[in-house]
């Protein structure tokens, strides 16, 4: 609650905060995280670096308004989780890091079991509002409020893509989902 | 192994974690990394030239003042699609202006932020919503989908509402039959990109007509700009709501009303006479049922 009165901003779910974090401190927190959910929506190793970097640069340049919001770390996962799906964002992220590292030795991430692989694949063949949403709720455990928040959508409809993703993944893998 | 999906699937997210733990990431935190915008990629190619001519001194002086200035828009024309009936069937099509020019949205006052390397890439956009193909009974639809953080979308001379993390919507009218929007991304470097959709307009038959009517009707409000640097400031609230009925726009520096015309659209231009410079303020814009949206306006004068 601040002492003076100004207008507030009008986006929901955002409260100013007395003290906000150090762009730097923020990013040494998150930047592995978002460079997971990125690497589970766009499948690429070499690209979801430079995904979340770009989120990462967004926010940077927004910092005086981001760092005020009461969960920064949601607008970079919004940012990067729409950037991730999109199939021309991902060739130009893989198109970045692979100029970035010529010459180098590729780092990237490791490779996991085949049937985690094919998980993942099977994710990103769901439609996107429901890869992110799984992708969320399985990789951050994230509640409904926070992927709805995450995604800036009501709740109701997060847990109608998060429905729909489960369901679809089950019905692909022959399993149940414990409700 | 286990039958049930959440153990399949957080057994995968950990090892995804674990992957992504091991890795070694070559890139260093934005906030490390200082560059300059090049010239070139902020003006013409064809004033580039004559500046590099006089010397990279002064262009490397005029970088600072043009991060300031405001964006340069792109030339091409934005298609209004034939096919979207922004006013009634019956109004002629809106001649394309004769030039490309974008209201100014912003004029920019921030300080130059950190950027890194020259933006020559068109902003990426897409269409989340309606799906390709989909056939409505409503001759109101919204259309919604994500861009680039920045960046601005518009249907022809119709712009879409924006939020900071690149979610944008627009409502459309549509025409009976097949219509094909085309949405177009434009960052503030002046980079832009097309997406289009193809919907259909399928009127129900003559019994609902009255549900048809109530959905056309629904309140929506749109702002035109969100920041001007005349003055007195002014922005132009449009949308659509219940014919006949008042559509009231308020603020602390100014408001205005108007009355939503027989096709259920409405439009109204209001003016900040008393609007301090540089303070974001709320406009709240509101019909007689409670419905109510607000957006954020703000006078930057040059």
């Amino acid at each position: 609650m601040t002492a003076e009165t100004k207008p507030e901003p009008i986006r929901r779910d955002k409260e100013l905060k007395a003290s906000h974090e150090s762009f730097e401190s923020f990013y040494q927190r998150e930047f592995r995280n978002v460079v997971g959910l990125a690497f589970a929506l766009s499948g690429s190793r070499l690209g979801a670096e430079d995904l979340a970097q770009e989120a990462f640069i967004k926010a940077h340049e927004r910092w005086d308004k981001i760092s005020g919001y009461d969960k920064p770390g949601a607008w970079v996962r919004r940012v990067v989780s729409n950037l991730a799906v999109s199939g021309f964002r991902r060739k130009s992220a893989e198109r970045k890091a692979v100029a970035r590292l010529a010459g180098q030795r590729p780092t990237g991430i490791a490779e996991m079991e085949p049937e985690d692989e094919q998980f993942w694949q099977m994710v990103r063949d769901l439609p996107k509002r429901q890869a992110q949403a799984t992708a969320l709720f399985y990789i951050e455990d994230r509640s409904v409020a926070e992927i709805a928040e995450i995604l800036e959508c009501s709740p109701a409809t997060a847990k109608v893509h998060l429905h729909r993703g489960r369901q679809s993944l089950a019905s692909k893998l022959v399993m149940e989902v414990s409700e | 192994m286990s039958r049930d999906l959440d153990t399949r699937a957080r057994r995968a997210a950990e090892s995804l974690t674990q992957a992504v733990d091991a890795a070694e990431f070559t890139v260093n935190s934005p906030a490390a990394v200082k560059t300059r915008r090049p010239l070139v990629a902020v003006l013409r190619p064809a004033i580039a030239m004559a500046l590099l001519m006089i010397g990279a001194a002064v262009g490397g002086a005029l970088v600072t003042d043009s991060d300031s200035e405001q964006t340069p828009v792109p030339t091409t024309v934005p298609l209004v699609p034939t096919s979207l009936a922004e006013t009634t069937p019956s109004e002629p099509e809106p001649a394309p202006p004769t030039t490309a020019y974008v209201p100014p949205t912003t004029a920019t006052t921030t300080a130059p932020t950190t950027t890194v390397a020259s933006d020559l890439e068109a902003p990426f956009i897409e269409i989340t919503s309606p799906e390709e193909g989909a056939e409505f009974e409503e001759k109101t639809i919204a259309f919604e989908g994500v861009t680039e953080p920045g960046a601005k979308v518009a249907a022809g001379r119709w712009e879409a509402d924006v939020d900071d993390s690149g979610n944008w919507r627009i409502v459309l009218v549509l025409s009976e039959g097949k219509n094909t929007a085309r949405f177009t991304a434009t960052d503030e470097a002046g980079n832009s990109s097309e997406a289009t959709v193809t919907v259909f307009y399928v009127p129900a038959p003559e019994t609902t007509t009255t549900t048809i009517e109530e959905k056309e009707h629904e309140f929506s409000a749109f702002a035109t700009f969100g920041s001007c640097s005349e003055t007195p400031p002014y922005d132009i609230y449009y949308g659509t709501g219940k014919p006949g009925t008042v559509i009231q726009i308020t603020s602390d520096y100014g408001s205005g009303s108007v009355e939503v015309s027989e096709n259920g659209e409405w439009e109204k231009k209001v003016v900040f006479e008393t609007a301090p410079p540089d303070k974001a303020f709320l406009v709240k814009v509101a019909d007689e049922f409670g419905n109510s949206k607000k957006f954020e306006m703000i006078y930057q004068p040059a």
